[in-house]
């Protein structure tokens, strides 16, 4: 019975909030002038769905050893002449957000190990993170593909794939992490009833990579041969921000361009097409003049002709037509007639 | 079912308290890897021989060494190395050569061709690298080479680098194609010295080998 009268006084309690928390926004709106609209702006966190790797492995591997990787098919590959050779690794953008890799590494060593710019005749190894984005068709596969872990390892084997490969060089060893912005651009994902089919680019590779003495020597001048105890561990983090395309846009080679009626009537402008990230081509240029009475313009190709009509000023700005039927204008020369 | 529901959310409790730590260190648009690398050694395992015999044989009798009869001046027994390390290994050699006691021959730094009056031993050491764990005569130099051979001297030890390389071990763990060699002296000496041949006479000749791993390269 005591129990029953402590669950009324509850919902009793419930109620008087609920009624408390409805009024709010009346008495608030009591408060608001007049004709007067109030515009509320909160910030909406955009998703970041990466798959990264928490763990990973190397090795100090003085004469560059063969370190086989077997696929699931049982073939294998090798990784050949590295130095510092690390397992297969890779960031995967599972998001529809196009993302900026942002990443830093702290390096904490074991043994007699230390870290440097470059390698020393000691145990000193200059270790970096590479950063490899991929752009390849064989890579857009769902995100359920079986093949895809077998097609990161042959990616991952083959020198080619870091080729253009971003760096971040580590300096020190125990201190502030090293870190680099823009390593890559992680496309986007698109969704599908199950899952999600990857972009050619929504995938990068990375690893630790470097250079060492093969036989190192003490202070001495003495051989002082690496051992197991050797070794280090590297934390990497990764931060992804949302990529901004480069727009594709026009500039022109003038700001200013002044004529007069006598011998500098007549005077040229130049445009020139960035595609940015839009991958667009211009189909066409078109030339305007924002006061026709003052100077003309004619053209439809890159180079505008500007022609003194009477004295006062004129905006000239070139309008090119994009591949895909859009339009993009550059900021205006201004051009003073005489 | 109380006591379920306890211990299970202690359990979470716990997890929680472990992973929060690592989770509070990254904000929600990072992530962290942490890689771990640790020293590769490499094996170096290579079968040598201890020891061969030599004969210093002037009048080419018909010598029978393993199994076979041979009639070169300089005799030896067949010697074969073998690699069993994961890494090629540049091979150096020192040798070093001396008369046995009691005799009064001595070693010639150039070939005699059997001519001469001194007692006079012209021997020096090859290596060649092979595919087979026994010794084919067919890949011996035919005659003596100053920049493949190491002529064998009284008193000192003269030493090259880089002789060869040996292969290593291939994808199945067997000794590869060119993961052996074969070594040998060879040589020839002055048929009728005047002082004649004789029992006393003889080598005793040291030879040492550095293997040092030549590194990949990518």
């Amino acid at each position: 019975m005591k129990f029953m009268n402590t669950k009324r006084f509850a919902s009793t309690v419930m109620a008087g909030v609920l009624t408390l928390s409805l009024a709010v926004p009346a008495f608030a709106a009591s408060t608001q002038p007049k004709n007067s609209t109030v515009v509320e702006g909160t910030y909406k966190e955009i998703p970041i769905a990466v798959e990264v790797p928490t763990t990973g492995t190397a090795q100090i591997n003085p004469y560059g050893l063969p370190v086989t990787i077997t696929k699931s098919d049982d073939k294998t590959v090798s990784l050949v002449g590295q130095k510092i050779t690390t397992q297969p690794l890779s960031i995967k953008n599972q998001g529809t957000t196009k993302l900026d890799v942002n990443a830093s590494v702290t390096v904490a060593t074991k043994g007699d190990v230390s870290i440097g710019t470059t390698a020393g005749t000691d145990k000193m190894i200059a270790v970096s993170l590479e950063v490899a984005p991929m752009s390849d068709d064989t890579l857009a596969v769902a995100s359920d593909s079986e093949k895809l872990a077998d097609l990161l390892i042959d990616k991952f084997a083959d020198a080619a794939s870091w080729k253009n490969a971003a760096k971040v060089n580590v300096t020190a060893a125990d201190t502030a992490a090293d870190s680099a912005n823009t390593l890559a651009v992680l496309g986007a994902v698109t969704p599908k009833a199950e899952g999600f089919n990857y972009s050619k680019n929504s995938i990068a590779l990375f690893r630790l990579t470097g250079d060492l003495a093969a036989e190192p020597e003490d202070t001495s001048g003495a051989a002082d041969p690496w051992k197991e105890t050797d070794g280090f561990t590297a934390t990497v983090v990764f931060k992804f921000t949302p990529h901004a395309d480069v727009a594709a846009s026009v500039t022109l080679d003038k700001t200013t361009l002044s004529l007069d009626s006598t011998t500098n009537s007549n005077g040229t402008i130049t445009a020139t097409f960035d595609a940015g990230e839009s991958g667009l081509t211009v189909t066409g240029y078109a030339w305007t003049s924002s006061a026709p009475t003052v100077a003309s313009v004619a053209g439809t190709t890159v180079t505008g002709a500007v022609t003194y009509v009477t004295a006062g000023t004129a905006n000239i700005t070139c309008t090119a037509t994009l591949s895909d039927g859009s339009t993009v204008t550059s900021s205006a020369c201004v051009v003073t007639c005489a | 079912m109380k006591r379920k529901v306890l211990s299970s959310a202690l359990a979470v409790l716990i997890l929680l308290c472990f992973t929060q730590p690592a989770a509070a260190l990254l904000l929600p648009n990072q992530r962290g890897t942490a890689i771990t690398a640790i020293a590769r050694l490499p094996i170096i395992s290579v079968s040598v021989p201890a020891s061969a015999d030599v004969l210093i044989n002037p009048f080419q009798f018909p010598v029978e060494i393993d199994g076979e009869s041979r009639r070169d001046q300089i005799v030896c027994t067949d010697a074969v190395m073998s690699s069993y390390s994961d890494v090629p290994l540049s091979v150096g050699v020192q040798v070093t050569g001396a008369v046995k006691e009691g005799s009064d021959m001595t070693l010639a730094a150039t070939p005699t061709n059997k001519a001469g009056t001194a007692k006079e031993a012209f021997v020096y050491f090859e290596i060649v690298q092979s595919n087979y764990e026994e010794v084919r005569r067919s890949l011996w130099a035919e005659a003596y080479d100053p920049t493949k051979h190491i002529v064998v001297t009284e008193g000192e030890s003269p030493a090259r680098t880089d002789m060869l390389t040996l292969e290593p071990l291939n994808k199945y763990g067997e000794v590869a194609k060119g993961g052996h060699a074969q070594f040998r002296l060879a040589g020839d000496a002055v048929r009728k010295p005047e002082s004649e041949w004789n029992q006393k006479d003889g080598i005793d000749v040291m030879i040492a080998f550095t293997f040092t791993p030549v590194s990949y390269v990518s």
